[in-house]
């Protein structure tokens, strides 16, 4: 009798914190938004970081710049939103920028953000920075590859829709070309595809760019 | 008959890792916290998405997926007002609200943790569970309405400054679910040192249950007939100031922290001359909200008391363990929840 009740509480227990485990793992919470454009930095035959451009949503734009018309012109200047900018960039380094630059599957080290500043265009705030390569990338490097993303989802990062999501800085040779890596792995396959499946915003698993230079 | 040793096993492991799960999901708040507005968030670096997408996986996918749809549809919602007819846009924005309360309370930072595990530990009916979920998210909202009409309208404060204080709040009310944990924590001991005191199973032994407030006679008194009341409130229930003094604390704990959401459309309203519309949004958005704490609320409860019923059947005492367990890991949770966040937060704070 004695072995039979333990069984039973043992199941009751473990149904009961099934229930209670469904509290927890949805983990989903974006509260902000976050548009990805990024160009790939090239100078002397190397690439040497990226320049990022990060356009937020509507309402979030809304809420950083209230109060910051200091000057009351009923605009927000370049000025006026520096002190935005250089929050910014200094709570990110805490994050790595959420950019995950790899060469040959291999983390690339890259310095602390730079030329950081804020716009404010068509209702929202764009936040400009770049971060350098800590050593060049050679073009005839393979393998150089980067991603923007927040694994928590606090930020849902997507990568603009416009074809010019990833542009090359100047005087990049021709034979360079930039295209979504194929995830991974067989699971990150299936996850994206639940993903896409319910509809696409952009987000979900993360988008890997993949850049490659082709020519003499 | 004998036992099956790897499948008591295995129930034991699934019940530990789960009752850690809500734990680790807050944990999932990461580094995004820290770095635009809202400060506070616990220092863990938080991993790659897990490979294997399971069932919890895509569930978290199609959840993030419907939060930044109901996101992206808010701030239009709220310009609506200036191009539809008046009801029409209200009907609408106060739809998405819903929405997006319901969606974003299935994520951490609503209290669904807190909650589930205080009506868990404190031996609560549905109803109070369902109650308690109303009243946090209606103190929820009001905390957004007035922490944005006093800061934003009244001082003049920027954006920032605005988050700086939501941040502030955070940490607050970590502090206070740390503080209500304890407190539950001490009413379970004490609890079990008055049943450990009293004669195991005479009738009068159980004293014990009406010290921690769920003296509405669980089964163990007298059989099956309880599992009816143990749904009813019961006379000793309505009575118990000290256990309405602690659901009043939990729920103030939990609300107090307003909503990012809310703050957000808020903001974004008055901001549009529409703070009205703000108003209309963060109330629907807590009605969401809400719902969504009460379903899980309601499930804790219902599953704690399934237990009991699974185990109890043939053996009262299996029964008292049940409530046992479920109250001691309860409190427990709440006091490591609370004090988990609240230290977390702290080390949020040093950068605004």
């Amino acid at each position: 009798m004695r072995t039979r009740a333990a069984n039973r509480l043992l199941a009751g227990l473990a149904w009961f914190a099934l229930v209670a485990g469904l509290a927890g793992p949805v983990q989903a919470h974006p509260h902000l938004l976050i548009t990805v454009e990024t160009t790939v930095l090239y100078d002397k035959g190397a690439f040497i970081g990226l320049r990022h451009r990060w356009t937020f949503d509507e309402m979030n734009s809304a809420a950083e710049t209230e109060g910051l018309d200091t000057n009351k012109d009923g605009k927000y200047d370049r000025a006026e939103l520096q002190p935005l900018a250089d929050l910014y960039v200094q709570r990110l380094k805490a994050a790595s920028y959420f950019t995950y630059p790899k060469l040959a599957g291999q983390p690339l080290q890259f310095g602390a953000a730079k030329d950081q500043w804020v716009e404010y265009k068509d209702n929202a705030v764009i936040l400009n920075f770049t971060t350098l390569f800590a050593s060049p990338v050679l073009i005839e490097a393979k393998g150089l590859t980067f991603s923007v993303s927040d694994p928590s989802y606090y930020i849902a990062f997507s990568m603009s829709e416009s074809p010019q999501a990833v542009k090359f800085g100047e005087g990049t040779p021709a034979g360079c070309a930039w295209k979504v890596e194929a995830p991974e792995s067989p699971q990150a396959s299936a996850l994206q595809e639940s993903f896409s499946a319910l509809g696409g915003f952009g987000i979900g698993v993360p988008k890997t760019i993949a850049v490659e230079c082709k020519g003499p | 008959m004998m036992a099956f040793p790897a499948v008591r096993l295995f129930a034991l492991v699934v019940a530990v890792v789960l009752f850690a799960l809500p734990a680790l999901a807050q944990q999932q708040q990461g580094p995004g916290r820290n770095t635009f507005g809202i400060g506070a968030s616990p220092a863990a670096e938080t991993a790659k998405p897990a490979s294997p997408p399971g069932l919890f996986t895509r569930m978290s996918a199609w959840v993030t997926e419907k939060q930044v749809m109901a996101h992206r549809e808010l701030s239009g919602a709220v310009r609506r007002f200036r191009s539809s007819d008046p009801i029409s846009a209200a009907l609408f924005l106060a739809m998405i609200s819903f929405a997006y309360g319901v969606l974003h309370a299935v994520g951490p930072g609503h209290g669904k943790a807190v909650i589930s595990s205080y009506v868990l530990a404190d031996g609560r009916t549905m109803r109070r569970g369902v109650f308690l979920s109303f009243l946090a998210a209606g103190i929820q909202a009001l905390s957004a309405l007035v922490l944005v009409a006093v800061l934003m309208l009244a001082l003049r404060a920027t954006g920032m400054q605005i988050r700086a204080m939501e941040a502030w709040l955070e940490t607050i009310s970590w502090g206070l679910v740390a503080l209500v944990g304890a407190w539950l924590v001490y009413y379970q001991l004490r609890g079990m040192l008055a049943s450990a005191g009293a004669a195991p199973h005479s009738a009068g032994g159980h004293d014990h249950h009406h010290d921690h407030a769920h003296g509405h006679g669980h089964g163990h008194h007298h059989g099956d007939a309880c599992e009816v009341c143990a749904h009813l409130p019961a006379p000793s229930e309505l009575q118990g100031d000290l256990s309405w003094r602690r659901a009043f604390a939990i729920a103030f704990a939990v609300g107090i922290r307003p909503c990012t959401g809310a703050i957000l459309v808020l903001v974004f309203a008055i901001g549009q001359g529409l703070w009205w519309a703000g108003v209309l949004s963060t109330l629907a958005m807590a009605v969401g909200t809400a719902i969504t704490v009460s379903a899980l609320a309601a499930l804790a409860v219902g599953s704690r008391e399934l237990a009991k019923r699974l185990a109890g059947s043939g053996s009262s005492k299996w029964a008292d363990r049940v409530q046992l367990v479920a109250g001691l890991g309860g409190a427990s949770l709440v006091l490591l929840l609370g004090t988990l966040f609240f230290v977390g937060s702290l080390s949020g704070l040093g950068g605004i």
